[in-house]
């Protein structure tokens, strides 16, 4: 199998099977882009993510490399957050930043997979909690004013369960 | 791409360029101004080490002016006295203008939920069913806008309401525009209610 180097945004490079650097849609795009011929010897520089978090991407990217494109359909898309795996949930056992900086570089290397497993864990962090619950979760500071928090107390009642 | 040529940048071109200034653990960067570089990207940033009121800082930068685009590593010392030493090397980087366009996004180090940009929150808020929306959405002003955004709002699942009244009321004030699909379980008092709906 062809590899190809993927420098991070702290220099150090990362050498991938090109089929697995292809799960990023932007990799693939640019290596089509630029015709690259697989024998070559380049650095694809990745300036929006650095080692820790590229690390963390390629081993998603191997551990998945098999698995079915996802569909394209968003309109229908199940809302189930209850169905990642037991693999996918370990990995993501990491710290709210690196959850974030997972999420930001899926999005930029779009890797579909990888973000929407991201996502569900963050929504899955949200599930059942008030929003006090919620702001502790995640350190979210309540900015509003005790009127207006009121206010939105008040209009969003109508869906809390009797 | 042309195979990448290493060269080093002599110090004194970088000493006058980058205006750093540390600022306790954050660092505020000024963009290069060059007359080598018509525009210079940073794409990344470290305080890598603070000893002895010396803080280093590392850069990658893209470099945009003279064809080629040069990628640049930069660590810079900045002493107290605001005098750089640095080092610095580059590579030339041929990249099609189509995705020096993708390189420009910034990179940004985002510990905070709402520091991520509204399009990935909308993503994040796609997931949860219309009560957890609605506990998140009271938590900050940041999220309360975007929690309302019409994407988010296309199916509308309300189950054991308190009030079914107040729930249809509440979803023709705000939303009822972009509804597709609404479920209504074990709601009860909607006498009347469906005169009252617009829609």
């Amino acid at each position: 199998m062809p590899n190809i180097k993927l420098q991070s945004s702290d220099g150090e490079v990362f050498e991938v099977d090109v089929d697995i650097a292809k799960c990023s849609v932007t990799i693939k795009t640019m290596l089509e882009d630029l015709g690259m011929d697989e024998d070559e010897e380049e650095v694809v520089p990745l300036p929006n993510v650095n080692s820790a978090i590229l690390r963390k991407v390629i081993q998603w990217a191997t551990y998945h490399k098999d698995d079915p494109p996802p569909p394209e359909d968003d309109e229908n898309k199940d809302k189930r957050t209850d169905d990642i795996s037991s693999w996918d949930a370990d990995f993501l056992k990491v710290d709210q930043g690196t959850l974030y900086e997972l999420i930001l570089a899926a999005n930029y290397l779009d890797i579909k997979g990888l973000l929407e497993v991201t996502c569900k864990t963050v929504a899955n962090m949200i599930k059942g909690k008030t929003p006090e619950e919620v702001r502790k979760t995640f350190n979210i500071k309540n900015d509003f004013s005790p009127s207006e928090e009121e206010q939105v107390r008040k209009e969003n009642e109508w869906c809390e369960e009797k | 791409m042309s195979s990448p040529a290493s060269r080093t940048i002599r110090p004194a071109d970088v000493e006058g360029n980058i205006l750093g200034r540390a600022i306790s653990q954050s660092v505020a960067f000024h963009c290069i101004s060059s007359e080598k570089f018509k525009r210079a990207l940073w794409v990344s940033m470290a305080v890598t080490e603070a000893v002895n009121e010396e803080v280093q800082v590392t850069a990658s930068a893209l470099l945009f002016g003279e064809a080629p685009t040069w990628f640049l590593t930069a660590t810079v010392s900045i002493g107290d006295n605001n005098v750089c030493r640095s080092t610095s090397s580059s590579t030339v980087i041929s990249v099609p203008v189509k995705q020096q366009i993708l390189l420009q996004q910034k990179c940004i180090y985002v510990t905070d939920l709402c520091q991520l940009d509204g399009t990935l929150l909308l993503k994040i808020f796609s997931w949860p069913s219309t009560r957890n929306l609605c506990s998140v959405a009271q938590t900050c002003r940041c999220i309360w806008e975007i929690a309302w955004h019409p994407s988010l709002w296309k199916e509308v699942e309300i189950r054991y309401p308190q009030n079914a009244t107040a729930a249809l009321n509440a979803l023709t004030r705000r939303c009822h525009t972009y509804i597709r699909r609404l479920i209504f379980e074990s709601a009860v008092g909607l006498a009347g209610i469906f005169a009252q709906l617009p829609f």
